[in-house]
């Protein structure tokens, strides 16, 4: 019989800490992705003028990037918390991204519907 | 009242002097535009010619002639989708007093407020188009593209929260047909939807309130007649509105996010504003 060591877990305090920071980050998801299709608005301005694909990749650039941010970073808190290592900068790594994700989409928003 | 073209713009019975004075005054007032070549607008009166109030879209570009307070312009602002509208009922030959509502227009973050300052305006503004002409009471049609639509649905069927302001009888009564095309509040298998509009179960990205929705279809805007395109007598509805397949903001469909389709109310190819040209034209000669 082998022994199979057991996973070392975080203190509870650091699992928390994660899994809010999880929460946080789906906030920051929803709240990007609000501004990114509030901006999508300005189509109805531009006619046929708008660079159609250009915001049609913006929004769905957006919500891809939020959904592999979100799986990514679930994954690297369970994993990372399951070998007793810190694992909080995971969600907060992604909110940065969706920040960042959000300001560059609508940017690309704005280009497109502007003539 | 009759006007041109076969057209014949129908009232609410009133006092049949006045009545005849405000025909006599459309009629001088077409013929007078027909020998200056200047357009409906200029030559147009809100108590002698039917009103057509356009609401832009999110960032369309405003208009130029602030008048009534600063309410609306009288040139420009309605959009590419409502200034189409605007020149196919024109072309039956019914003569409008046309504007368009100033409001910001604003997407993005402020586009909740925009659309609050957008009714406010429509409000007070329609509140002050039914004093105007005494006992006789404007006919009014409004149209609005995306945010333009979504104002005028707002503003008819907010009461008094939460923008404070509320439509009065007879501005209600005023109001002869609306058509809005691309609104973000729609929702599906209404009364009020065109039948073109998309089939299923689809609905804005901001569905609008059930029972405001109902307030859209009670008896201040609808009434017992011969309903447009149908055999025998129904319902007739003063809205409608027309949403297409795939157009985003009306559908929330993100694998349908073709922003184009939008934009697409005006081509011929989806046949929305010629039947909406076509359903006015009809509403504006139908008693209400």
């Amino acid at each position: 019989m082998v022994d199979v060591p057991k996973a070392e877990f975080p203190d509870p305090g650091a699992r928390a800490l994660a899994i809010l920071l999880i929460f946080a980050q789906v906030g920051v998801s929803i709240l990007a992705g609000y501004f990114v299709l509030m901006q999508t608005f300005s189509v109805a301005g531009c006619g046929s003028r708008c660079d159609f694909t250009l915001v049609s990749v913006a929004v769905r650039g957006t919500l891809a990037i939020a959904i592999i941010a979100l799986v990514t970073s679930v994954a690297v808190v369970i994993v990372r918390s399951r070998q007793g290592r810190s694992s909080w900068w995971a969600p907060v790594a992604a909110m940065a991204l969706m920040v960042a994700t959000g300001a560059v989409a609508t940017a690309l928003v704005i280009v497109g519907t502007d003539y | 009242m009759k006007r041109s073209s076969g057209a014949t713009i129908s009232r609410p019975a009133s006092r049949p002097v006045r009545r005849t004075a405000v025909a006599v005054l459309g009629a001088i007032a077409m013929v007078a535009s027909l020998f200056s070549g200047a357009n409906a607008a200029s030559a147009a009166t809100i108590c002698g010619d039917a009103v057509f109030l356009g609401v832009r879209g999110t960032d369309a570009p405003a208009g130029s002639g602030s008048a009534h307070s600063g309410r609306i312009w009288t040139s420009g602002g309605m959009g590419d989708q409502v200034a189409s509208l605007y020149t196919q009922v024109v072309g039956t030959g019914i003569p409008y007093y046309s504007a368009s509502l100033n409001y910001p227009a604003s997407g993005g973050a402020n586009y909740s407020s925009s659309v609050e300052t957008g009714v406010n305006t429509l409000v007070a503004e329609l509140n002050w188009l039914a004093t105007q002409c005494g006992s006789v009471l404007p006919i009014v049609i409004l149209a609005g593209h995306s945010q333009g639509a979504q104002v005028i649905l707002d503003a008819l069927s907010w009461a008094t929260f939460p923008y404070g302001t509320e439509l009065t009888p007879n501005a209600k009564k005023m109001i002869r047909a609306v058509a809005v095309f691309g609104d973000p509040t729609y929702l599906p298998n209404r009364s009020i939807n065109a039948p073109m509009s998309a089939s299923g179960v689809a609905h804005g990205i901001f569905p609008r309130n059930l029972i405001l929705a109902d307030s859209l279809e009670n008896s201040d805007y609808s009434f017992y007649g011969y309903p447009y395109g149908e055999h025998g007598m129904g319902t007739v509805y003063k809205i409608r509105s027309y949403c297409l397949a795939g157009d985003f903001f009306c559908q929330s469909d993100l694998s349908d996010s073709n922003f184009a389709i939008h934009n697409s109310y005006a081509s011929p190819t989806t046949g929305a504003v010629i039947n909406a040209t076509n359903w006015i034209t009809y509403m504006i000669s139908s008693p209400s």
